[in-house]
C-alpha cells in the first residue's frame, strides 16, 4: 500500500461529476496497477487490450493460481498491470480472494482498476466498495454497457462517480470502446492524491468503527493500513486481520469494542455483527443503485436468456455438451494432424538430414539428433494440439458457454469430489494428458483442481492407442474393438473411483461453494482469443520443454552406454548391443517385478522408454523383439493373451509421459508429481496383477 | 413464421438427424461385429461417436416441441443449427488437415492414403444448405421476439 498516499491524501474530491484535476504530485516513471473484478466481467479482455497481450505468466508465490503481469506505455509512464484472480470479496475464504486482498493491501500498488458488470452490477459494486475501503486508489470500469442498454438499464454515470468519489469509465471492452477515456482516467488518478476510504456509511456501527480506529491510532498499524478498513475487517471477523492485530499486541485493546458491537447487533437485529456488515453493505449498494440506475421497461426477453432456455436446461444439457466437446476434440486433435506431422517431419527428416550432413563425428551427431533434437521435437509435436486447444477453450470461455457447462455439471461431479469444470480436462485427456493438466487452470477450487489433474492421466490419451491396437490386433483379433472399448472405460471408472477416494480420504474438508456468474453470450473477439492463447502457449513451451530435453538426453545416454563403456550410437537399432546398455540393465533390474505378470525384461524396458511418450513403447518393443519381420511372432511367443491384456492395462494406468509429469510438476510442484507417479504405478501393477490372478482362477 | 410452422420444421429437421444418427450408429455397430454393410450404407459414416453427436443435434432440434412458447421453439432450432454448422465447419477443417497430411506423407514416404468419401459423409453435405436456411429463420424469430 502506498503509505505516502494515505498520509497526505487531499481533502477535496476531484471527481465531482466530470471535474478532474491533474496536480502532478508524484514523479513520472514506473507505475503499478492491479486489475480486479468478479469472474466474467471481461477482465482478461481489458488486460490484453491494455498490454497488447505482452504478458509474463507464472504462479502467485506458494500457490497454483495463475499470475499474469503485463506492461504498457502511457504518456511518460511505463505501467505494469497485475491481473488479479477473479473474486467476489476480499475475505480470506479462498486462495483467489486472499491473493487479491494481499496484492491490494500489501504490495505497493499505485492504482486498482475495478471492473463492474453493467448488466448486473450489484456483486461487482460490492467488490469495488470492499477495495475502496482498503484505502486503495480506484478507477471503476463499467463494462458491458451495450448489454445493459439492450436490457433496459440506463446509468447516471456522473452520479455514480459522484457518490463513490472515483472516476467511472463506461466501456464495451470487447468492442474496443472506452479505452482512450480509461487511459486518461488512469493517468489523472495516479497523478491525483485523492482517495476515498469511506464509500459507504455503516449507520450506528460507525461509532464502533471510529472507536476501534481511535484505539489503533497509536500503533504502527496506521503507517501501513487504512485503520477504517482494519476496523471494518475486525467487525467482519476476518481471521487474517485478527491474527495480524493479535501479533501487533493490540487485539485485546479493541476486542471489547467488537464484543460490544456484536452484542448490540444481536439485540437490535438478531444477527451477529460479522453477518450484519455485508447486509448493510448490500443495503447501501441498493440505495446507490436506486439513485443511479433508471430501468426502461422492457417487455421482451434478452437474446441470452432465450438461448439459456436451452443451454442451461438440465434436460437438454448433455445433448449440447456432447457435440461441443466432440468439436473441441476435433479442433484440438484431428485438425492439428497436419501441423503435428509437419513438425515431426521437420525434426525427424529435414533437421536430422541437415545434422547428419555436418562435418562432425557420427556419435556427436547422433547425440545432437537423438539426444537433443528428438527431445525438442517431442515437445513441439504437441504444440499444434495445445495451441488449438487453448484457442478452442478461449472461444468457449469468451462466448460464455464454459460457465454454463460448469454450472450444469457441478451438481453431478461434486458428488465424486470434482468441480463442474473438471469435465473439460477429463475429455481433453482422451486426446493428450498434457493439455488436460494445463486445462485444470479453469477450476477455481484448489482441491478439485488438484484431484482433476491427478486423475486426468487415467483418460486414455491418443498416444496409448498404438499400443492397444498392436496388442489387441495380435492377441484378440476377433474382439479388437471390444478390448479397446474396455480399456477406455476402465480408465474412466478408475479416474472416478480415485477422485471419490481422494476427496474422502486425502483432500477432506469443505470445498469452495460453487459460485459462478453466467455472463451474457458474446461473439468472441478474435484478437483477444489469440492473445490469451498465445500467452498460455509460450508458457507451455518454456515449462515443458526444459525437462523433456533433459530426460531425452538421459535416456539416450543410458541406451548408448553400458557397464562395458560406450556401445556406439547403433545400439539404438541393434537388439544385441542394446542388451548391453544401461537401459537394458535397468530393465533386468525390474524383471523380477514384472515376472509375476508374465513379462520379461524387454517388456519392462519398453515401459521405461514409454516414460518419454507412450508411442515409444511400440517402437522399443519392435527393436527389442527382433525388428519388424519377426516382431509379431516373437511377441506371440513372449506373451500369453492374459499377460498381453495385463500389459495393456498396465500401459493404460501407469505413469503418464514425461511431458505430462513436467506439466504436473510445474503446475503443482514436485510432491504432486511424485505422488502421482507412485499411486499410478501401484494402481497399474495391482490392476495388472488382478487380471493375471483372475485369469488363473478362471482357468483361462 | 407462426408457431405451428416452426414446430413442423423442427420435427422434420430433427427427424432427419435422428434417422441419420440411427443409421450411423447401426453401421458403426455392424462394422465392429464384423458385418460389412459399407456398400449398402455408403452415404453415412461408421463412427459411433459421430452418430451420438448427430443424435444429440436431432434431440436439440425437437426440444420443447410441446411448448407453446415460440422463443423456446426458436432457441432449440437456433442452437441445433449452430451446432450442426459448427460441426460441418470443423469436419471440413479436419479433412483439409488430413489432405495436407496425406500430401506431406506422400512427399516424404512416397505413399499415403486419403479417401474423401470416407472423410465426409453425404449426410453432412445434404443437410448443410438447409441448415444455413433454418439458422437464418431461427435467428430472425429470436431477434423479433427478444432484445
Amino acid at each position: 500500500m502506498n503509505i505516502h498516499r494515505l498520509i497526505h491524501g487531499s481533502k477535496d474530491c476531484p471527481y465531482s461529476a466530470s471535474k478532474v484535476t491533474s496536480d502532478s504530485l508524484i514523479i513520472r516513471g514506473k507505475l503499478k496497477i492491479a486489475l480486479a473484478g468478479i469472474p466474467n466481467t471481461g477482465k482478461s479482455v481489458v488486460f490484453n487490450k491494455l498490454t497488447g497481450g505482452r504478458a509474463w505468466v507464472g504462479n502467485w508465490p506458494g500457490t497454483t493460481v495463475e499470475k499474469k503481469v503485463g506492461r504498457f506505455r502511457l504518456d511518460s509512464y511505463v505501467i505494469s498491470v497485475i491481473d488479479l484472480p477473479g473474486t467476489y470479496t476480499l475475505s480470506p475464504d479462498s486462495i483467489d480472494q486472499k491473493i487479491a486482498k494481499d496484492v491490494i493491501t500489501e504490495e505497493d500498488i499505485d492504482l486498482v482498476v475495478v471492473l463492474l458488470n453493467a448488466s448486473n452490477i450489484e456483486r461487482s459494486l460490492y467488490l469495488l466498495i470492499s477495495i475502496l475501503e482498503t484505502g486503495a486508489k480506484v478507477v471503476g470500469i463499467l463494462n458491458f454497457m451495450d448489454i445493459a442498454d439492450k436490457i433496459g438499464i440506463k446509468y447516471d454515470i456522473d452520479k455514480l462517480s459522484d457518490i463513490l468519489k472515483i472516476p467511472i469509465v463506461p466501456m464495451v471492452a470487447v468492442k474496443n470502446k472506452g479505452f482512450d477515456i480509461l487511459k486518461k482516467r488512469i493517468v489523472e488518478s495516479v497523478e491525483n492524491e485523492w482517495i476515498n476510504t469511506k464509500p459507504i456509511n455503516y449507520n450506528e456501527f460507525e461509532e464502533y468503527i471510529d472507536r476501534i480506529v481511535e484505539r489503533l491510532k497509536e500503533s504502527d498499524i496506521s503507517k501501513r493500513y487504512s485503520l477504517r478498513w482494519i476496523a471494518i475487517k475486525l467487525l467482519e471477523n476476518d481471521r487474517d486481520v485478527i491474527e495480524f492485530i493479535s501479533r501487533q499486541g493490540v487485539y485485546d485493546e479493541v476486542r471489547s469494542i467488537i464484543l460490544e458491537a456484536d452484542k448490540y447487533a444481536l439485540e437490535r437485529y438478531s444477527k451477529h455483527i460479522d453477518a450484519l456488515i455485508p447486509i448493510i453493505r448490500y443495503q447501501k449498494i441498493n440505495a446507490i443503485l436506486d439513485q443511479v440506475i433508471h430501468k426502461v421497461a422492457v417487455a421482451k426477453k434478452s437474446f441470452s436468456d432465450a438461448l439459456d432456455d436451452i443451454l442451461t436446461c438440465y434436460r437438454y444439457a448433455i445433448f449440447i455438451l456432447i457435440p461441443v466437446l466432440y468439436m473441441l476434440y476435433l479442433f484440438s486433435f484431428e485438425a492439428a494432424v497436419f501441423l503435428s506431422d509437419l513438425i515431426d517431419v521437420i525434426f525427424s527428416v529435414f533437421l536430422s538430414d541437415i545434422i547428419y550432413s555436418l562435418p562432425f563425428q557420427v556419435d556427436i551427431l547422433s547425440f545432437i539428433n537423438e539426444g537433443i533434437l528428438a527431445g525438442v521435437g517431442s515437445v513441439l509435436v504437441f504444440l499444434p494440439n495445445i495451441a488449438l486447444l487453448f484457442i478452442g477453450i478461449s472461444v468457449l470461455e469468451d462466448v460464455g458457454y464454459l460457465s454454463r457447462v460448469a454450472y450444469l455439471l457441478d451438481r453431478i461431479l461434486s458428488k465424486v469430489g470434482l468441480s463442474g469444470k473438471s469435465i473439460i480436462p477429463m475429455i481433453l485427456g482422451f486426446g493428450c494428458n498434457v493439455p488436460a493438466v494445463m486445462a485444470t487452470r479453469v477450476i477455481e477450487d484448489d482441491k478439485a483442481r488438484l484431484i482433476t489433474a491427478m486423475i486426468s492421466p487415467f483418460m486414455s490419451c491418443s498416444a496409448r492407442l498404438p499400443v492397444y491396437i498392436l496388442f489387441a490386433g495380435i492377441f484378440f483379433p476377433m474382439h479388437m474393438g471390444l478390448v479397446i472399448l474396455i480399456l477406455y472405460l476402465t480408465g474412466v471408472v478408475v479416474a472416478i473411483l480415485y477422485s471419490y477416494l481422494f476427496r474422502r480420504l486425502v483432500f477432506r474438508g469443505p470445498s469452495l461453494p460453487f459460485v459462478i456468474e453466467l455472463p451474457p453470450y458474446l461473439i468472441p473477439d478474435v484478437k483477444n482469443v489469440l492473445l490469451k492463447s498465445w500467452v498460455r502457449i509460450k508458457e507451455f513451451v518454456y515449462r515443458a520443454g526444459t525437462i523433456i530435453v533433459l530426460a531425452s538426453i538421459v535416456i539416450w545416454l543410458l541406451s548408448v552406454f553400458g557397464p562395458i563403456g560406450y556401445l556406439g550410437y547403433t545400439s539404438l537399432e541393434e537388439p544385441q548391443l542394446l542388451e548391453e546398455s544401461w537401459i537394458a540393465y535397468l530393465g533386468k533390474v525390474f524383471e523380477p517385478l514384472v515376472k509375476p505378470l508374465g513379462w520379461d525384461w524387454r517388456a519392462a524396458v519398453a515401459l521405461l522408454t514409454g516414460f518419454i511418450a507412450k508411442e515409444v513403447v511400440v517402437s522399443t518393443l519392435a527393436v527389442l523383439y527382433g525388428g519388424e519381420a519377426v516382431f509379431k511372432a516373437n511377441l506371440l511367443n513372449a506373451f500369453s493373451p492374459v499377460s498381453a491384456f495385463a500389459y495393456i492395462i498396465f500401459v493404460l494406468l501407469y505413469v503418464p509421459c514425461i511431458a505430462t509429469m513436467a506439466v504436473l510438476r510445474s503446475e503443482f510442484g514436485n510432491k504432486t508429481m511424485i505422488f502421482t507417479i507412485i499411486y499410478m504405478m501401484l494402481t497399474a501393477y495391482i490392476a495388472s496383477y488382478i487380471v493375471v490372478v483372475l485369469a488363473t482362477l478362471l482357468g483361462v | 413464421m407462426e408457431l405451428g410452422e416452426v414446430k413442423i420444421i423442427k420435427l422434420l429437421y430433427g427427424g432427419i438427424y435422428l434417422i441419420f444418427s440411427a443409421l450411423i450408429i447401426l453401421r458403426g455397430t455392424l462394422d465392429i461385429v464384423g458385418i460389412d454393410l459399407s456398400q449398402a450404407l455408403y452415404f453415412v459414416s461408421s463412427d459411433i461417436g459421430y452418430g451420438i453427436v448427430v443424435l444429440s443435434i436431432g434431440v436439440i432440434s425437437i426440444s420443447y416441441i410441446n411448448s407453446e412458447d415460440i422463443i423456446k421453439q426458436a432457441s432449440g432450432l437456433f442452437v441445433s443449427t449452430v451446432l450442426s454448422l459448427g460441426l460441418l465447419g470443423l469436419r471440413i477443417l479436419v479433412i483439409l488437415s488430413h489432405y495436407l497430411d496425406y500430401l506431406l506423407t506422400q512427399s516424404v514416404e512416397g505413399e499415403g492414403l486419403f479417401d474423401l468419401t470416407s472423410e465426409l459423409s453425404y449426410v453432412e453435405i445434404y443437410t448443410s444448405i438447409i441448415t444455413i436456411v433454418l439458422l437464418y429463420y431461427a435467428y430472425r424469430i429470436l431477434r423479433r421476439y427478444t432484445i
